[in-house]
């Protein structure tokens, strides 16, 4: 960055010297460069004239290092070394055509070696833009024009978005469990399950940087894990005597894709599994997708299988609808459940979802539940279940059922005390 | 290299390991012999292609990590002269790198199976005696 001399109008009280304006010039963005080059004087090389190119630059030892590079940042040229065992340059073709990268690939080899020939034939089978070989020792001039003349076209670009099938394919996918409390009797008697995307470099990310984009065909995929995940999940609390719902997000589309699907429904060959599951599904989807409502409603009662409905508000869905879908919980808006202890709108709100909810011999569910007072108040509507952070975060499985552990020690010290 | 001197007659189909672990070659060289192949092995990519130039194989058995050298160096030759031959890939390379060879394998039109190491003797005596029924013996 430099300070730019020019003859604009200062801003008055200013004390700065009279030809001194105080716009920083910025920097243009520099091309980006990642090398895989074993011998260390060409890597030096490589080094020393892309610091002269002002060319930003990464040297890599092998392609399990080029892999951590590419999922920070796509370069804009990739300089490949091709030995004659050549099994690092296969596997980084390997890579960047799954990335399907839009950069420049320029291969490098000491003379006479023949693996150029096939990587070359690979590079252009994936559709890669590969450059003629350069042939070592590299020519000094070469190399400064190829990284003068380069562009930040592709490192400079919009980082492609994460795609939930690939997401699930490498395991960043997984479940934390958010504990449902009876309000009544003040027991456990269910978890949802809520998606969590685990990136290798970046860590915990939002799920809508998956979900946000992910088509149809992908949340079916996300749903078929998460019945597989939850189940697992349902097994283990089991084990410890917990017979717990475990709830499961999804939409009216996917689950008519699942419902129809018979080697999924295999899943739900056990009725306990069957018992076990709830579908929770926003009022918002539901009312999108009202002509399917009925059938979907048909075919969940042929499978025994139930859905909730999430974010409920009471003022979308006719009554026929509701009586057609196979609903178990009415989970009452968030929106509602917040103020339903101090305004008396939200509360007479509140009261008639709970009142509609057993009306339709349905489970009421607050959710959003963060105090006391609403816990209170809500019980004695006769809300049925609370879910909120009052009872509990998320949290993965090892977690939630060391907290079982210890809320049930902390109870029963509590019980033994009082008697 | 080497040829097995089966107690086979001149039309038996013939058969080539490239592999440079010799024990991994006389494993495979009785496997293929007893399914009636006439056997001859190559330790490198240039014994390899040598053999290649040299005579027609019915079936050639690969292994891609060769004494420094990348089995997928012969994929070109076997495609230039052997193209009706049954490939069959071996290898402890990664998957990038088997679905890589697979793929130029594919791209030169040969019929390519790939086997994991260690390999399964079973699938392998499974698979040369069912190609046995579909491959006709090459003659010179």
């Amino acid at each position: 960055m430099s300070l730019r001399t020019g003859q604009q109008q200062k801003p008055a009280g200013v004390g700065i010297a009279d030809d001194l304006d105080l716009a920083w010039e910025l920097a243009p963005p520099q091309p980006l460069v990642f090398a895989i080059e074993s011998d260390p004087s060409t890597a030096e090389m490589i080094l020393s004239a892309a610091a002269r190119a002002q060319v930003r630059c990464e040297i890599f030892e092998n392609c399990a290092a080029l892999l951590d590079g590419l999922s920070h940042s796509m370069p804009d040229l990739l300089l490949l070394e091709v030995t004659t065992e050549g099994t690092t340059a296969v596997e980084v073709l390997h890579a960047l055509s799954q990335r399907a990268y839009p950069g420049v690939l320029q291969l490098m080899s000491a003379p006479g070696v023949s693996m150029v020939q096939p990587v070359c034939q690979l590079a252009q089978l994936h559709a890669l833009q590969v450059s003629p070989p350069l042939v070592k020792p590299v020519d000094r001039a070469a190399l400064a024009r190829m990284l003068g003349g380069l562009k930040p076209t592709v490192s400079l670009a919009k980082p492609q978005p994460i795609r939930l099938d690939d997401a699930i394919a490498k395991g960043w996918i997984r479940f934390w469990y958010q504990p449902k409390i009876d309000l009544q009797h003040k027991a456990l008697v269910g978890v949802e399950a809520l998606v969590r995307l685990f990136h290798p470099h970046k860590g915990l990310m939002p799920p809508s940087a998956i979900l946000k984009d992910a088509d149809d065909e992908n949340l079916a995929r996300l749903l078929h894990y998460a019945l597989l995940e939850t189940g697992a999940a349902g097994a283990k609390l089991a084990d410890l005597g917990l017979k717990l719902t475990i709830s499961i997000n999804s939409t009216l589309e996917v689950l008519q894709a699942l419902l129809t699907n018979p080697d999924q429904m295999d899943y739900f060959k056990s009725a306990e599994r069957r018992r076990n599951v709830i579908f929770d599904v926003s009022e918002d989807n539901i009312a999108k997708s009202l002509p399917a409502a009925q059938a979907i409603g048909a075919l969940l009662r042929s499978a025994g299988l139930r859905i909730a409905i999430d974010n409920f508000s009471g003022r979308l869905l006719p009554r026929a609808v509701l009586n057609d879908l196979a609903i178990s919980e009415i989970k009452l808006s968030p929106k509602y459940v917040a103020h339903c202890h101090t305004k008396s709108g939200h509360a007479n709100v509140c009261k008639a979802l709970i009142d509609l909810a057993h009306d339709l011999q349905c489970v009421a569910v607050a959710i959003g539940v963060e105090t006391s007072a609403q816990s209170e108040a809500l019980r004695r509507m006769g809300c049925d279940v609370g879910q909120g952070f009052l009872y509990g975060h998320p949290l993965p499985l090892e977690q939630l059922i060391v907290m079982i552990h210890q809320r049930s020690i902390r109870h029963r010290s509590k019980a033994a005390a009082e008697s | 290299m080497a040829t097995l001197q089966a107690d086979l007659d001149s039309s038996a189909p013939r058969l080539l390991i490239v592999d440079d672990d010799k024990v991994q070659q006389l494993v495979l060289s009785r496997v293929a012999a007893k399914a009636g192949y006439r056997v001859t092995t190559a330790g490198s990519v240039d014994e390899a292609v040598k053999q290649i130039e040299a005579q027609r194989f019915d079936c050639i058995i690969l292994d891609l990590l060769l004494n420094g050298q990348n089995g997928i160096l012969v994929l070109g030759e076997i495609a230039a002269r052997n193209r009706d031959t049954l490939l069959i890939v071996i290898s402890g390379a990664s998957a990038a790198v088997r679905e890589q060879t697979l793929t130029l394998a594919t791209h030169h039109q040969l019929d390519t199976v790939e086997l994991p190491k260690p390999v399964d003797l079973a699938a392998l005596r499974t698979l040369l005696t069912t190609d046995r029924d579909v491959v006709q013996p090459t003659c010179l």
